[in-house]
């Protein structure tokens, strides 16, 4: 169900390899390695987007969080292109040639690769996670050239193959290589040990990942942005996990500066969004939330400003959403609000003021936040559809705290660490039963298996990071080595000085 | 505000039995062009209360739209091409946005429609 623990095991790299002796065409999927945890839930969405189910492409067994290579087999050359071109986290996908557990053994099960004397190509090289010199490499691909002969002109740019020999190294859980051949300074490590690779495969390039989108529509290039804005690569993810095709119906119940809902627009959603906050919608000048879709010819969002926690009474309809994509406030760069005032004396608002009368809002318990979602997501989405948000948190909050929803199942939980005490994670469910107006207050009483301390502990998360980060440092000063590690500014910035007047006075 | 979205809203004023469906009075419209695909029209339809939508139009001047769905309305692709014409191209730019019930007016201006209830109006608020 959820992201997988690494399971690193010698027997993988074997069953790939003997896998490699099957008939069917087999595919080399190459990941970028970043977000490791997401890797295979952004893998299978593009998978079940395509209408394929995962199981028939790949065994699950090969799957290895900390591995970037997976030998897949789809049933033909257009789908694999099509799941390449949806995923950001895909680098390429390769047609394979042969796959061996050394060079040699490589060299040896490798097929010719050119079929007439008129076809150009060239051979490139890549390695994953060591290095290897200029004439090593000019050593390995002449030992693919020499086998194979191939007759055709070789032709730098734009061949009609490209073939590429990719050397896979192991790599620690902390994303080093397991073989470093080089240290900091780029000379090399003189080691006996034996560097066996976990494989290497000789193939050639089919279809290039959809990373470009990541680049095309980098924040830097957005004109509208506030600190809330997320992260294109991410939001893109988000998008891919909650199954956004051309014409999906979207919905950011916290839509902010619109950073998700554009993403959900590049993929072709048809979205919606809501938000309390007036002031991130229309932003200072530079045209709100409308800004970047104007400036990237996107079809516009419809927003609403409105309250999360009275959806049902702003909303009649249900079930009529394909997923609904979002970042709750969590109060570490924005809190939440909601309508409604906590004062008792309230003076009554004179009529000449009402026409720009702001009303007020007061704060929304994390709780009820969640809650909140959930129930919107129970009843607006369609059976099937899904919610992806994210939820950030520190250590002590675990997969069981995650608040649930008898309606929702979930699917998947992908953990982003965020610096040594604070992480998040993406979560997603699924729609799974039909939505029942008399259970919402009974669901709702439910969302928080764990009861409310579950909730406390994503709760005021900024004051819960600075106490944190205090009572370590305390520790560290007991231990005698904090107060060299944590100085805080104003001490360096003395000791500086301090520093400049020793020296002049020296000199 | 694009007349689907308007099809999917009610006031949120507590006092309201209904609040469905707003009154919309347009000071601009605004119409855009987007892509037409044919399971999104049918999709969105299945939850489009059509006499609403026949209404709403008429309020943006659109005064085509026959009074009651057409029976083979998945085989009529011209139809289908005109109905995701009135329900996602057409945008309220700005104007106002009344309760049937209550008279309470929702503003619409630079395409968001504002629906943040005053305070007297929450007091009653079921949070």
């Amino acid at each position: 169900m959820a992201s997988q623990p690494s399971t690193r095991s010698s027997s993988s790299s074997a069953s790939t390899a003997s896998t490699a002796t099957s008939t069917a065409t087999q595919y080399l999927v190459h990941f970028v390695h970043r977000h490791l945890d997401f890797r295979k839930c952004d893998f299978d969405s593009s998978l079940i987007a395509q209408n394929l189910s995962p199981s028939s492409i790949y065994a699950a067994s090969n799957f290895d969080m900390l591995r970037p290579f997976l030998i897949c087999t789809f049933p033909d050359d257009e789908t694999a292109t099509k799941v390449a071109k949806s995923t950001v986290l895909i680098k390429h996908i390769y047609k394979v040639n042969s796959v061996g557990e050394t060079t040699e053994d490589c060299v040896a099960k490798s097929k010719p690769f050119t079929s007439s004397p008129t076809e150009s190509w060239k051979i490139v090289f890549d390695t994953f996670a060591s290095k290897f010199t200029k004439s090593e490499q000019s050593k390995i691909m002449h030992q693919f050239i020499d086998l194979h002969k191939p007759s055709g002109p070789v032709k730098m740019k734009d061949p009609t193959t490209t073939m590429s020999i990719i050397h896979e190294y192991p790599v620690k859980i902390s994303g080093a290589p397991m073989y470093p051949r080089f240290d900091h300074s780029g000379s090399p490590i003189p080691s006996n040990v034996d560097r066996p690779p976990l494989s290497v495969y000789f193939c050639s390039n089919f279809a290039a990942g959809g990373r470009d989108l990541v680049e095309k529509y980098t924040l830097k290039k957005r004109t509208y942005l506030g600190p809330t804005s997320m992260d294109n690569e991410l939001s893109l993810i988000m998008c891919n996990a909650a199954l956004t095709r051309p014409q999906s119906y979207v919905l950011d119940p916290f839509v902010g500066t619109g950073s998700i809902l554009f993403s959900a627009s590049v993929l072709g959603g048809i979205c919606v969004g809501t938000d309390i906050d007036t002031r991130v919608l229309k932003g200072k000048g530079e045209g709100g939330v409308m800004r970047n879709f104007l400036d990237c010819n996107l079809p516009l969002p419809e927003i609403i400003r409105g309250d999360n926690s009275l959806h049902s009474r702003l909303f009649r309809s249900r079930e009529v959403y394909d997923s609904i994509i979002t970042d709750p406030p969590y109060g570490i760069r924005a809190g939440a609000r909601k309508s409604g005032t906590t004062e008792d004396r309230r003076k009554p608002i004179p009529d000449e003021h009402r026409h720009d009368h702001i009303p007020q809002t007061q704060v929304y318990p994390v709780g009820d936040v969640m809650a909140d979602l959930l129930t919107v997501a129970a009843r607006g989405l369609k059976v099937g559809g899904r919610l992806v948000y994210l939820i950030p948190s520190l250590k002590d909050f675990e997969e069981g705290d995650l608040p649930t929803h008898e309606c929702l199942e979930l699917e998947w939980v992908c953990y982003q660490p965020l610096g040594l005490l604070l992480g998040r994670r993406m979560v997603v469910m699924k729609k799974v039963k039909g939505w029942v107006e008399e259970k919402e207050e009974e669901w709702k009483e439910k969302c928080w298996p764990n009861g409310k301390e579950s909730a406390d502990k994503v709760e005021k998360l900024r004051e819960q990071m600075a106490e944190a980060a205090k009572k370590e440092r305390a520790e560290g000063e007991k231990q005698g080595w904090g107060g060299k590690l944590h100085k805080t500014k104003k001490q360096r910035k003395k000791e500086m000085r301090n520093e400049v007047e020793l020296k002049k006075f020296t000199d | 505000m694009k007349l689907l979205t308007h099809n999917h809203l009610r006031s949120n004023v507590r006092t309201a039995t209904t609040g469905y469906p707003l009154i919309i009075t347009p000071t601009e419209i605004r119409v855009t062009d987007t892509e037409y695909n044919d399971k999104f029209v049918k999709h969105v339809m299945q939850n489009v209360n059509w006499p609403v939508l026949v209404q709403a139009a008429s309020q943006c001047g659109i005064t085509t739209l026959p009074p009651t769905i057409p029976p083979n309305l998945t085989s009529d692709t011209s139809f289908l091409q005109a109905l995701h014409h009135v329900l996602v191209n057409v945008n309220v730019v700005s104007g106002v946005l009344k309760c049937p019930d209550t008279g309470r007016e929702f503003s619409i201006r630079d395409g968001i429609c504002d629906f943040m209830l005053e305070e007297e109006e929450c007091e009653n608020v079921k949070i």
